[in-house]
Protein backbone atom coordinates (compact mmCIF):
# COMPACT_ATOMS: atom_id res chain seq x y z
CA UNK A 1 0.00 0.00 0.00
CA UNK A 2 3.10 2.56 1.14
CA UNK A 3 4.94 1.78 -2.06
CA UNK A 4 1.79 2.23 -4.47
CA UNK A 5 1.07 5.55 -2.23
CA UNK A 6 4.37 6.31 -3.45
CA UNK A 7 4.02 5.85 -7.17
CA UNK A 8 0.88 8.08 -7.24
CA UNK A 9 2.91 10.73 -5.84
CA UNK A 10 5.32 10.63 -8.41
CA UNK A 11 2.72 10.22 -11.22
CA UNK A 12 0.94 13.31 -10.05
CA UNK A 13 4.24 15.30 -9.53
CA UNK A 14 4.72 14.32 -13.09
CA UNK A 15 1.39 15.89 -14.28
CA UNK A 16 2.06 19.13 -12.71
CA UNK A 17 5.42 19.53 -14.37
CA UNK A 18 4.01 18.63 -17.85
CA UNK A 19 1.17 21.32 -16.49
CA UNK A 20 4.17 24.04 -15.71
CA UNK A 21 6.24 23.00 -18.93
CA UNK A 22 3.30 23.87 -21.48
CA UNK A 23 2.80 27.00 -19.54
CA UNK A 24 6.30 28.37 -20.36
CA UNK A 25 5.94 27.43 -23.98
CA UNK A 26 2.69 29.52 -24.28
CA UNK A 27 4.57 32.50 -22.55
CA UNK A 28 7.46 32.49 -25.43
CA UNK A 29 4.82 32.44 -27.85
CA UNK A 30 4.16 36.09 -28.05
CA UNK A 31 4.47 37.52 -31.09
CA UNK A 32 7.84 40.10 -31.76
CA UNK A 33 9.19 41.79 -34.14
CA UNK A 34 12.67 43.46 -34.49
CA UNK A 35 14.62 45.84 -36.74
CA UNK A 36 18.42 46.87 -36.83
CA UNK A 37 20.54 50.03 -37.85
CA UNK A 38 23.60 50.65 -37.86
CA UNK A 39 25.70 54.10 -37.08
CA UNK A 40 29.13 54.70 -36.82
CA UNK A 41 30.98 56.99 -34.86
CA UNK A 42 34.99 58.30 -35.57
CA UNK A 43 36.96 60.62 -33.45
CA UNK A 44 39.23 63.11 -34.57
CA UNK A 45 42.87 63.66 -32.65
CA UNK A 46 45.18 66.34 -31.84
CA UNK A 47 48.58 65.31 -32.23
CA UNK A 48 51.41 68.16 -31.70
CA UNK A 49 55.27 67.22 -31.58
CA UNK A 50 58.56 69.01 -32.11
CA UNK A 51 61.10 68.39 -34.45
CA UNK A 52 63.58 65.97 -33.61
CA UNK A 53 66.21 67.04 -30.71
CA UNK A 54 69.49 67.38 -31.93
CA UNK A 55 68.58 68.57 -35.48
CA UNK A 56 67.76 72.20 -37.21
CA UNK A 57 64.27 71.02 -36.16
CA UNK A 58 64.73 71.36 -32.63
CA UNK A 59 67.82 72.74 -30.90
CA UNK A 60 66.21 73.65 -27.40
CA UNK A 61 67.72 70.65 -26.01
CA UNK A 62 71.52 73.15 -26.46
CA UNK A 63 72.09 74.97 -23.38
CA UNK A 64 73.14 78.60 -22.82
CA UNK A 65 76.18 79.35 -21.05
CA UNK A 66 78.53 82.29 -19.73
CA UNK A 67 75.88 84.57 -20.52
CA UNK A 68 75.74 88.74 -19.83
CA UNK A 69 74.12 91.18 -19.79
CA UNK A 70 72.71 92.50 -23.27
CA UNK A 71 73.14 88.64 -24.77
CA UNK A 72 70.43 87.01 -26.87
CA UNK A 73 70.37 83.05 -27.63
CA UNK A 74 68.74 82.00 -30.65
CA UNK A 75 67.12 78.81 -31.09
CA UNK A 76 65.57 77.36 -34.10
CA UNK A 77 62.48 74.62 -33.23
CA UNK A 78 59.85 72.99 -35.67
CA UNK A 79 56.16 72.18 -34.73
CA UNK A 80 54.27 69.60 -36.29
CA UNK A 81 50.78 69.88 -36.39
CA UNK A 82 48.88 66.46 -37.75
CA UNK A 83 46.20 66.56 -35.74
CA UNK A 84 42.96 65.35 -38.04
CA UNK A 85 41.15 68.21 -36.18
CA UNK A 86 40.75 71.78 -36.70
CA UNK A 87 42.61 73.20 -33.29
CA UNK A 88 41.07 76.51 -31.77
CA UNK A 89 44.75 77.29 -30.83
CA UNK A 90 48.66 76.27 -29.80
CA UNK A 91 50.21 77.85 -26.55
CA UNK A 92 52.97 77.57 -24.74
CA UNK A 93 53.98 77.12 -21.07
CA UNK A 94 57.24 77.54 -19.54
CA UNK A 95 58.28 76.59 -16.00
CA UNK A 96 61.62 76.51 -14.15
CA UNK A 97 62.59 72.90 -13.05
CA UNK A 98 66.17 75.10 -11.82
CA UNK A 99 64.58 78.52 -10.89
CA UNK A 100 66.78 81.77 -9.98
CA UNK A 101 66.81 85.16 -10.47
CA UNK A 102 66.45 84.83 -14.03
CA UNK A 103 63.28 83.40 -14.36
CA UNK A 104 61.87 85.42 -11.25
CA UNK A 105 62.66 88.54 -12.08
CA UNK A 106 60.47 89.54 -14.93
CA UNK A 107 61.89 92.77 -15.42
CA UNK A 108 65.67 92.36 -15.59
CA UNK A 109 65.52 88.80 -15.87
CA UNK A 110 64.89 86.49 -18.95
CA UNK A 111 63.03 87.69 -21.72
CA UNK A 112 61.68 85.27 -24.76
CA UNK A 113 60.40 86.27 -28.02
CA UNK A 114 58.93 83.63 -30.91
CA UNK A 115 59.13 84.23 -34.83
CA UNK A 116 57.71 82.11 -37.51
CA UNK A 117 59.59 81.78 -40.70
CA UNK A 118 57.44 80.66 -43.72
CA UNK A 119 60.37 78.27 -44.59
CA UNK A 120 63.19 76.51 -42.62
CA UNK A 121 65.29 78.97 -40.46
CA UNK A 122 68.74 78.85 -42.14
CA UNK A 123 70.63 78.07 -39.45
CA UNK A 124 74.47 79.60 -38.75
CA UNK A 125 76.46 77.62 -35.82
CA UNK A 126 78.22 80.03 -33.50
CA UNK A 127 81.69 79.51 -31.90
CA UNK A 128 80.21 78.71 -28.63
CA UNK A 129 77.55 75.95 -29.46
CA UNK A 130 74.76 78.26 -29.97
CA UNK A 131 73.47 79.15 -33.19
CA UNK A 132 71.49 82.23 -35.10
CA UNK A 133 69.26 82.20 -37.85
CA UNK A 134 68.13 84.08 -40.38
CA UNK A 135 64.63 83.58 -42.39
CA UNK A 136 64.99 83.66 -46.34
CA UNK A 137 61.09 83.70 -46.24
CA UNK A 138 58.81 85.97 -44.24
CA UNK A 139 59.06 86.20 -40.67
CA UNK A 140 56.12 86.83 -38.14
CA UNK A 141 56.11 87.19 -34.85
CA UNK A 142 54.38 84.14 -32.69
CA UNK A 143 54.71 85.63 -29.00
CA UNK A 144 56.16 89.38 -28.37
CA UNK A 145 58.68 89.66 -26.37
CA UNK A 146 57.91 88.77 -22.45
CA UNK A 147 59.11 86.88 -19.21
CA UNK A 148 60.31 83.97 -20.32
CA UNK A 149 58.27 82.08 -17.42
CA UNK A 150 54.67 81.67 -18.49
CA UNK A 151 51.16 79.36 -18.18
CA UNK A 152 49.48 78.97 -21.49
CA UNK A 153 50.27 82.08 -23.37
CA UNK A 154 48.84 81.58 -26.59
CA UNK A 155 50.75 81.68 -29.59
CA UNK A 156 49.62 84.01 -33.24
CA UNK A 157 50.06 83.32 -36.57
CA UNK A 158 49.95 79.22 -36.46
CA UNK A 159 47.90 77.69 -38.82
CA UNK A 160 45.59 75.19 -37.02
CA UNK A 161 42.74 73.89 -39.43
CA UNK A 162 42.43 70.11 -39.87
CA UNK A 163 46.39 68.59 -40.10
CA UNK A 164 47.47 72.31 -39.83
CA UNK A 165 50.87 71.06 -40.77
CA UNK A 166 54.49 73.02 -40.13
CA UNK A 167 55.29 76.22 -38.31
CA UNK A 168 59.24 76.37 -38.37
CA UNK A 169 60.06 78.56 -35.16
CA UNK A 170 62.97 80.64 -33.61
CA UNK A 171 63.33 81.06 -30.01
CA UNK A 172 64.93 84.02 -28.81
CA UNK A 173 66.01 84.39 -25.14
CA UNK A 174 67.65 87.61 -24.11
CA UNK A 175 69.24 89.01 -20.87
CA UNK A 176 67.84 92.31 -20.31
CA UNK A 177 71.00 95.07 -19.99
CA UNK A 178 69.48 96.40 -16.77
CA UNK A 179 70.48 92.79 -15.03
CA UNK A 180 72.57 93.60 -12.58
CA UNK A 181 75.65 92.04 -10.65
CA UNK A 182 73.07 89.73 -8.60
CA UNK A 183 72.18 88.25 -11.46
CA UNK A 184 76.02 86.71 -11.39
CA UNK A 185 76.50 82.88 -11.69
CA UNK A 186 72.90 82.44 -12.24
CA UNK A 187 71.79 79.29 -13.32
CA UNK A 188 68.10 78.41 -14.79
CA UNK A 189 66.61 75.06 -16.41
CA UNK A 190 63.43 76.15 -18.52
CA UNK A 191 60.77 73.24 -19.64
CA UNK A 192 59.28 74.22 -22.65
CA UNK A 193 55.16 72.96 -22.96
CA UNK A 194 53.48 73.19 -26.16
CA UNK A 195 49.85 72.72 -26.41
CA UNK A 196 47.31 72.14 -28.96
CA UNK A 197 43.30 72.62 -28.13
CA UNK A 198 40.77 71.19 -30.11
CA UNK A 199 38.25 73.37 -31.48
CA UNK A 200 35.02 73.96 -29.55
CA UNK A 201 32.55 71.13 -29.49
CA UNK A 202 30.04 71.81 -31.86
CA UNK A 203 27.12 69.14 -33.49
CA UNK A 204 28.12 66.89 -35.65
CA UNK B 1 -14.20 -29.98 -4.22
CA UNK B 2 -18.05 -29.25 -4.48
CA UNK B 3 -17.81 -25.77 -3.58
CA UNK B 4 -15.30 -24.47 -5.78
CA UNK B 5 -17.20 -26.81 -8.63
CA UNK B 6 -20.50 -25.29 -8.34
CA UNK B 7 -18.97 -21.40 -8.00
CA UNK B 8 -17.00 -22.45 -11.59
CA UNK B 9 -20.85 -22.49 -12.76
CA UNK B 10 -22.05 -19.64 -11.34
CA UNK B 11 -19.23 -17.32 -12.88
CA UNK B 12 -19.91 -19.05 -16.40
CA UNK B 13 -23.50 -17.76 -16.15
CA UNK B 14 -22.44 -14.43 -15.11
CA UNK B 15 -20.82 -13.88 -18.25
CA UNK B 16 -23.67 -15.34 -20.37
CA UNK B 17 -26.13 -12.86 -19.08
CA UNK B 18 -23.36 -9.60 -18.85
CA UNK B 19 -23.06 -10.99 -23.14
CA UNK B 20 -27.01 -10.71 -23.41
CA UNK B 21 -26.99 -7.15 -21.93
CA UNK B 22 -24.13 -6.13 -24.42
CA UNK B 23 -26.83 -7.33 -27.24
CA UNK B 24 -29.57 -5.29 -26.03
CA UNK B 25 -27.77 -2.28 -25.48
CA UNK B 26 -26.51 -2.30 -29.14
CA UNK B 27 -30.35 -2.41 -30.23
CA UNK B 28 -31.23 0.51 -27.85
CA UNK B 29 -28.39 2.35 -29.81
CA UNK B 30 -29.75 2.01 -33.16
CA UNK B 31 -33.18 3.03 -31.93
CA UNK B 32 -31.81 6.28 -31.11
CA UNK B 33 -30.52 7.16 -34.51
CA UNK B 34 -33.94 6.67 -35.63
CA UNK B 35 -35.38 9.90 -33.46
CA UNK B 36 -36.05 13.52 -34.80
CA UNK B 37 -33.09 15.60 -34.91
CA UNK B 38 -32.28 19.25 -35.51
CA UNK B 39 -28.91 21.02 -36.07
CA UNK B 40 -28.18 24.54 -36.04
CA UNK B 41 -24.69 26.12 -36.86
CA UNK B 42 -22.90 29.38 -36.25
CA UNK B 43 -19.27 30.80 -37.90
CA UNK B 44 -16.52 32.31 -35.77
CA UNK B 45 -13.35 33.42 -37.39
CA UNK B 46 -10.47 34.00 -35.22
CA UNK B 47 -8.00 36.51 -36.97
CA UNK B 48 -4.60 37.31 -35.35
CA UNK B 49 -2.83 40.26 -35.02
CA UNK B 50 0.58 41.29 -35.83
CA UNK B 51 3.59 42.72 -34.43
CA UNK B 52 5.67 44.78 -36.76
CA UNK B 53 8.13 47.04 -36.40
CA UNK B 54 10.31 49.26 -38.96
CA UNK B 55 12.58 52.08 -39.01
CA UNK B 56 11.86 54.92 -41.06
CA UNK B 57 12.89 54.95 -44.75
CA UNK B 58 16.59 56.68 -45.29
CA UNK B 59 16.07 60.54 -45.51
CA UNK B 60 13.87 62.49 -43.38
CA UNK B 61 12.78 59.78 -40.98
CA UNK B 62 16.11 58.03 -41.06
CA UNK B 63 19.14 59.56 -40.49
CA UNK B 64 21.30 56.82 -39.15
CA UNK B 65 23.07 56.59 -42.69
CA UNK B 66 24.19 59.73 -41.78
CA UNK B 67 27.93 58.48 -39.71
CA UNK B 68 29.51 61.05 -37.69
CA UNK B 69 33.36 61.62 -38.61
CA UNK B 70 35.88 63.75 -37.03
CA UNK B 71 33.47 64.10 -33.15
CA UNK B 72 35.97 65.91 -31.16
CA UNK B 73 35.43 66.03 -27.23
CA UNK B 74 32.52 67.62 -26.41
CA UNK B 75 30.45 66.90 -29.72
CA UNK B 76 27.07 66.06 -30.06
CA UNK B 77 25.50 63.85 -32.75
CA UNK B 78 21.92 64.61 -33.37
CA UNK B 79 20.49 61.81 -35.68
CA UNK B 80 16.47 61.53 -35.93
CA UNK B 81 14.65 57.96 -36.84
CA UNK B 82 10.99 57.22 -37.00
CA UNK B 83 10.35 54.06 -35.17
CA UNK B 84 7.20 52.68 -37.10
CA UNK B 85 4.68 50.46 -35.37
CA UNK B 86 3.41 48.85 -38.73
CA UNK B 87 1.64 45.70 -36.55
CA UNK B 88 -2.04 45.57 -35.64
CA UNK B 89 -1.60 44.71 -31.85
CA UNK B 90 -0.83 46.93 -29.28
CA UNK B 91 2.70 46.02 -27.91
CA UNK B 92 4.00 45.50 -24.22
CA UNK B 93 7.10 46.79 -24.96
CA UNK B 94 10.08 48.13 -27.22
CA UNK B 95 13.77 47.54 -26.13
CA UNK B 96 16.60 49.05 -27.78
CA UNK B 97 19.94 47.02 -27.52
CA UNK B 98 23.04 48.59 -28.54
CA UNK B 99 26.61 46.75 -29.73
CA UNK B 100 29.23 47.07 -31.33
CA UNK B 101 31.94 50.28 -30.79
CA UNK B 102 35.68 50.26 -28.88
CA UNK B 103 36.80 49.56 -25.46
CA UNK B 104 37.58 53.51 -25.10
CA UNK B 105 34.14 54.61 -26.94
CA UNK B 106 32.44 52.42 -24.83
CA UNK B 107 34.01 53.45 -21.22
CA UNK B 108 31.90 54.38 -18.54
CA UNK B 109 33.22 57.74 -17.52
CA UNK B 110 35.06 59.16 -21.45
CA UNK B 111 33.13 57.71 -24.14
CA UNK B 112 30.10 58.06 -25.85
CA UNK B 113 26.56 58.53 -24.25
CA UNK B 114 23.12 58.09 -25.39
CA UNK B 115 20.13 59.40 -25.27
CA UNK B 116 16.66 59.28 -27.44
CA UNK B 117 14.09 61.28 -27.39
CA UNK B 118 10.30 61.27 -28.47
CA UNK B 119 8.51 63.95 -30.53
CA UNK B 120 4.96 63.64 -30.69
CA UNK B 121 5.40 64.90 -34.17
CA UNK B 122 8.40 64.47 -36.96
CA UNK B 123 11.34 66.11 -35.81
CA UNK B 124 11.99 69.15 -37.40
CA UNK B 125 15.84 68.92 -39.30
CA UNK B 126 17.08 72.87 -38.04
CA UNK B 127 20.33 73.18 -39.74
CA UNK B 128 21.74 70.11 -42.01
CA UNK B 129 24.86 67.89 -41.75
CA UNK B 130 27.76 67.57 -40.46
CA UNK B 131 25.91 69.71 -37.41
CA UNK B 132 22.36 68.70 -37.81
CA UNK B 133 20.41 69.81 -35.03
CA UNK B 134 16.87 69.50 -34.82
CA UNK B 135 13.43 71.02 -32.79
CA UNK B 136 10.40 69.47 -32.06
CA UNK B 137 7.38 72.03 -32.80
CA UNK B 138 5.09 68.98 -30.43
CA UNK B 139 5.89 67.74 -27.18
CA UNK B 140 9.21 66.48 -26.22
CA UNK B 141 9.31 63.18 -23.98
CA UNK B 142 12.72 61.07 -22.82
CA UNK B 143 12.58 57.64 -23.98
CA UNK B 144 15.62 56.31 -22.90
CA UNK B 145 18.00 58.76 -20.12
CA UNK B 146 20.98 59.51 -20.97
CA UNK B 147 23.57 57.00 -20.22
CA UNK B 148 26.20 54.53 -21.16
CA UNK B 149 26.12 54.26 -25.10
CA UNK B 150 25.63 50.19 -24.80
CA UNK B 151 23.17 50.47 -22.06
CA UNK B 152 20.22 50.14 -24.18
CA UNK B 153 16.61 49.27 -22.63
CA UNK B 154 13.34 49.53 -22.69
CA UNK B 155 12.23 52.89 -24.89
CA UNK B 156 9.95 54.53 -22.49
CA UNK B 157 7.19 55.41 -25.67
CA UNK B 158 4.60 57.83 -25.63
CA UNK B 159 2.13 55.17 -26.80
CA UNK B 160 2.56 51.35 -27.57
CA UNK B 161 -0.29 51.80 -29.97
CA UNK B 162 0.28 50.87 -33.56
CA UNK B 163 2.14 54.20 -35.22
CA UNK B 164 5.18 56.29 -36.15
CA UNK B 165 7.71 57.38 -33.62
CA UNK B 166 9.80 59.91 -34.05
CA UNK B 167 13.20 59.96 -31.87
CA UNK B 168 15.77 61.93 -31.88
CA UNK B 169 18.54 60.08 -30.72
CA UNK B 170 21.34 62.43 -29.52
CA UNK B 171 25.49 60.96 -28.51
CA UNK B 172 27.66 63.37 -26.59
CA UNK B 173 31.47 62.71 -26.62
CA UNK B 174 32.22 63.85 -22.75
CA UNK B 175 34.68 67.24 -22.75
CA UNK B 176 36.42 64.82 -20.27
CA UNK B 177 37.44 62.22 -23.57
CA UNK B 178 41.41 61.23 -24.14
CA UNK B 179 43.69 62.00 -26.84
CA UNK B 180 45.81 59.03 -25.26
CA UNK B 181 44.96 55.93 -23.75
CA UNK B 182 44.96 56.59 -20.10
CA UNK B 183 42.83 54.38 -17.25
CA UNK B 184 39.53 55.18 -19.02
CA UNK B 185 40.83 54.16 -22.44
CA UNK B 186 41.39 56.58 -25.40
CA UNK B 187 38.37 57.85 -27.34
CA UNK B 188 40.71 59.87 -30.03
CA UNK B 189 41.30 58.46 -33.54
CA UNK B 190 39.13 55.67 -32.86
CA UNK B 191 35.85 54.72 -34.37
CA UNK B 192 32.64 52.55 -33.27
CA UNK B 193 30.75 51.16 -35.53
CA UNK B 194 27.46 50.30 -33.43
CA UNK B 195 24.21 48.07 -33.94
CA UNK B 196 20.91 49.26 -33.16
CA UNK B 197 18.36 46.42 -33.00
CA UNK B 198 14.91 47.49 -31.88
CA UNK B 199 12.31 44.68 -30.79
CA UNK B 200 8.84 44.79 -30.21
CA UNK B 201 6.69 42.79 -27.81
CA UNK B 202 2.78 41.84 -28.51
CA UNK B 203 1.09 43.30 -25.61
CA UNK B 204 0.26 41.34 -22.54
CA UNK B 205 -2.17 38.29 -23.40
CA UNK B 206 -5.94 39.00 -22.91
CA UNK B 207 -9.66 37.62 -23.21
CA UNK B 208 -10.82 38.53 -26.70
Amino acid sequence: MLRRSGIRLALSAGVVALAASLAGLSTWASFTDSTTSTHAVSTGTVELDLGAAGTADNRLDVDVGNVAPGDTAERAVTLLNTSSLPLDHIDMSTVATTSSLLDTDTTHGLQVVLERCSIPWTETPLGGGGFTYACAGTTTTVLASRPVVMTAQALSSLALGAGGGTAYLRVTTSLPPSAGNAFQSSSSELDLTFSATQRNATNR
Amino acid sequence: MKVSKHSGGLSRRLMLSLGILGVAGAVAGLGTWAQFTDSTTASNSISTGTVDIELGADGLTNRFSENATLVAAGDTINRAVDLKLDGTLDLSAVSLAVTGGTTGLNNATDGLNLQVDECSVAWTEVAPAPGRTYSCSGTTTAAVANGDITAGGTLALSSLAPGDKHLLFTWTLPATADQDAGTNGKQSGETGAYTYTFTGTQRAATNR
